[in-house]
């Protein structure tokens, strides 16, 4: 049996729209990875104590309420306090050019925006962990 | 993942309840990574004094919600709890999405470890590795360990060679009394649930099960001077979204878990899984030894009609031994 790269996918924040997120996992999913879903309006502690748990790879957030300056670089150094920051974090949803700057900078390890093809996310963590396309 | 000589303190976090360590264990079980099998070896002796309840029945019944409001009822009786959650691989890409945990989103106890397993191929409603992340949950000082099934139709009975006690979840409206005299699932299921009584109509479905087990009583129930008790099956309605009828749930719980105690049962269960454990590994590693036969030149000895199966099965067998 293979081994399989298993990613969480997570809505902190307080808004519902969780379209995106899982389009996102059902990409995934299609791509041969294991994704753990995890729905709407979690907290930053709880989407990292789940990823610890569930032994991911990776964190995918998507926030469309605009408090992503604040969430996201929260799990990042969550996850940096439980010495549990080989977990990358990436995300998605309305995030303005400066803020995914900004993000990147405090440790979020790539950002996709509207509009990004669902193949252009699983190029990405196929190439983070070098699985054969 | 640990090298040969640090396996001692990794039992120990282990052991010590360390999570990453934890869940990187767990993921060795899956992946079935050779190490798996010598910490298996080293924690099988701390392992086996858990309460294991499954949780199984169709997929849609609420299996997923009502756990969540069970382990919280079993945090509140003070049990250290672990859930075990299987939701099935896709066969075509070997993905899958696992989503158990999105009807447990409002569990906030940082001592419940939950953990997610995709089938990977694995039939009859639970994964391969489910026995030893079972253990694992064991030796972390879990006592009160869920594991939930892929949602199960009407064979899927492997929980019972894990599970102490088996609650089976269904719905009003989901078949008649024919489907519930079938052979099967039903057979080895402990407590019965009609969720989603809030939608009515689950009387009927009461009814229809408690006809099928009353069958079941009296076609085996005839009972010498020194019989011991047998269990009748206990058959609740309730309401995981709503939350009603958990409490008398949890109550049947733990009186089957007494009856089980009381009459010896539970000892005899206990023999019937280790032999199923037993089984599950050596089966696994026959289908990949037979897997490793399945060779391009097997294959073309078939297709060029120079053998047939039946000889090519006994030749390959043969050279083994």
């Amino acid at each position: 049996m293979t081994k399989k790269i298993r990613i969480l996918i997570a809505k902190p924040g307080l808004d519902g729209h969780d379209r995106g997120a899982k389009i996102v996992a059902r990409a995934l999913r299609d791509a041969g990875f294991e994704v753990i879903y995890t729905g709407i309006r979690q907290t930053p502690e709880q989407i990292v104590s789940a990823a610890i748990q569930e032994d991911v790879k990776a964190i995918g957030l998507s926030l469309l309420s605009g408090a992503h300056n604040v969430l996201f670089p929260k799990v990042v150094d969550l996850l940096k306090e439980q010495n549990a920051e080989d977990i990358i974090v990436f995300a998605g949803g309305i995030i303005p050019p400066e803020d995914a700057a900004n993000l990147k900078a405090r440790g979020v390890c790539e950002v996709f925006g509207p509009g990004t093809s669902t193949k252009d996310i699983v190029e990405f963590l196929k190439k983070k962990f070098h699985v054969r396309a | 993942m640990p090298a040969q000589k640090s396996t001692k303190s990794w039992i120990q976090k282990i052991l010590q309840g360390d999570l990453r360590t934890v869940a990187r264990t767990c993921s060795l079980f899956e992946n079935e990574d050779p190490l798996s099998e010598s910490i298996l070896s080293e924690i099988y002796r701390y392992t086996g004094n858990a309460f294991v309840l499954g949780i199984t029945g169709p997929p849609g019944v609420g299996k997923s919600s009502l756990l969540s409001s069970l382990v919280e009822e079993a945090v509140r009786h003070g049990y250290q709890v672990g859930v075990i959650a299987v939701d099935p691989t896709s066969p075509l890409t070997g993905g899958a999405l696992l989503a158990d945990r999105l009807r447990m989103a409002n569990l906030n106890h940082n001592s419940v470890f939950v953990r997610s397993l995709a089938t990977r191929g694995t039939l009859g409603g639970l994964a391969f590795a489910s026995f030893g992340i079972l253990r694992t949950l064991e030796a972390m000082g879990k006592n009160f360990i869920f594991v939930e099934t892929v949602g199960a139709g009407q064979n899927e009975v492997e929980v019972s060679h894990l599970a102490t006690s088996t609650l089976y979840v269904t719905i009003p409206h989901l078949g008649d009394e024919i489907q519930a005299l079938k052979a099967g699932i039903l057979e080895v299921c402990d407590i019965f649930l009609v969720n989603k009584a809030d939608l009515g109509n689950a009387e009927v479905a009461i009814s229809q099960l408690r006809a099928m087990l009353t069958l079941k009583e009296s076609s085996t129930a005839f009972p010498g001077k020194d019989a011991v008790p047998i269990w009748s099956p206990p058959i609740l309605s309730c309401s995981a979204l709503k939350k009603q009828g958990i409490a008398q749930i949890f109550h049947a719980v733990l009186q089957h878990f007494e009856y089980l105690k009381s009459t010896g049962e539970l000892f005899e269960r206990k023999r019937k899984q280790v032999q199923a454990e037993l089984a599950a590994i050596m089966e696994r590693r026959i289908a990949k030894e037979v897997e490793s036969k399945l060779t391009t030149r097997a294959t073309d000895l078939l297709l060029s009609k120079k053998s047939d199966p039946a000889t090519l099965a006994k030749k390959i067998l043969r050279r083994k031994q």
